[in-house]
């Protein structure tokens, strides 16, 4: 399990690494799907669905 | 284990058991390969055959859902209803490719105890295109930001590896 300053580091390492390469994609963005890339497949189902309340909100 | 990851355990245990043979497609397709987005329901393309309407009563009675048919006779769709998450069988994807042909490309990925095969970010991309429907545009440009992004990911992490 890796510890939350080093997820961060590997999603900056990462980031320096990658957006030179691809200066279309918003920063913001490419950090997202960088952390989602990251993420193992149990890390993934953890927030997956949006889901319908009685009420009509949603929430997740 | 979270919420999310408890359903699809679920689900695949009951898919399992009512013997039905399944490709996880769409959104969630794209969860599961590391796409940031959410999604409401989970697709499933499944191949027709002869005992797939026995198969998908079996599939109900033991995932407590009712099997409607929201779009026929447009489009063959037919959605479990009955539980938080919803889950639609369909039997082809907008882009035309068969159920052998987004096999092929699919990748395995563990839910709960089982190994589910879920489509290529390219498959699932593919069909969105193919859509053209509001929604399925909407969410174009972060599948193919995130695909660029994972392919640009693998060539330098084997690069590093020579």
């Amino acid at each position: 399990m890796k510890t939350p300053e080093q997820i961060a580091k590997q999603i900056e390492l990462w980031h320096q690494r990658l957006a030179p390469e691809l200066p279309d994609i918003d920063p913001h963005d490419l950090d997202l799907i960088i952390a989602a890339i990251l993420r193992n497949a149990r890390e993934r189902m953890q927030i997956m669905f949006l889901k319908q309340r009685k009420d009509g909100r949603y929430v997740f | 284990m979270s919420f999310d990851e408890g359903f699809l355990a679920e689900l695949f245990q009951a898919i399992s058991e009512a013997g039905l043979q399944v490709i996880i497609v769409g959104n969630a397709a794209a969860v599961l390969q590391g796409v940031p987005v959410l999604t409401q329901d989970v697709d499933l393309m499944v191949r027709k055959h002869a005992q797939l309407e026995i198969k998908l009563d079996r599939f109900a009675k033991r995932f407590g859902v009712i099997l409607t048919h929201p779009y026929d006779p447009v489009s063959q769709v037919v959605r479990a209803v009955g539980r938080p998450v919803g889950v639609d069988f369909v039997f082809s994807l907008s882009s035309g490719k068969s159920f052998e042909s987004i096999r092929s490309r699919a990748t395995s990925v563990k839910i709960g105890r089982r190994s589910v095969l879920v489509a290529s970010l390219e498959d699932v991309i593919a069909a969105k295109e193919a859509a053209e429907r509001p929604k399925d545009k909407a969410t174009l440009p972060i599948l193919k930001d995130a695909l660029r992004v994972r392919n640009k990911m693998k060539a330098k992490s084997r690069i590093k590896q020579r």
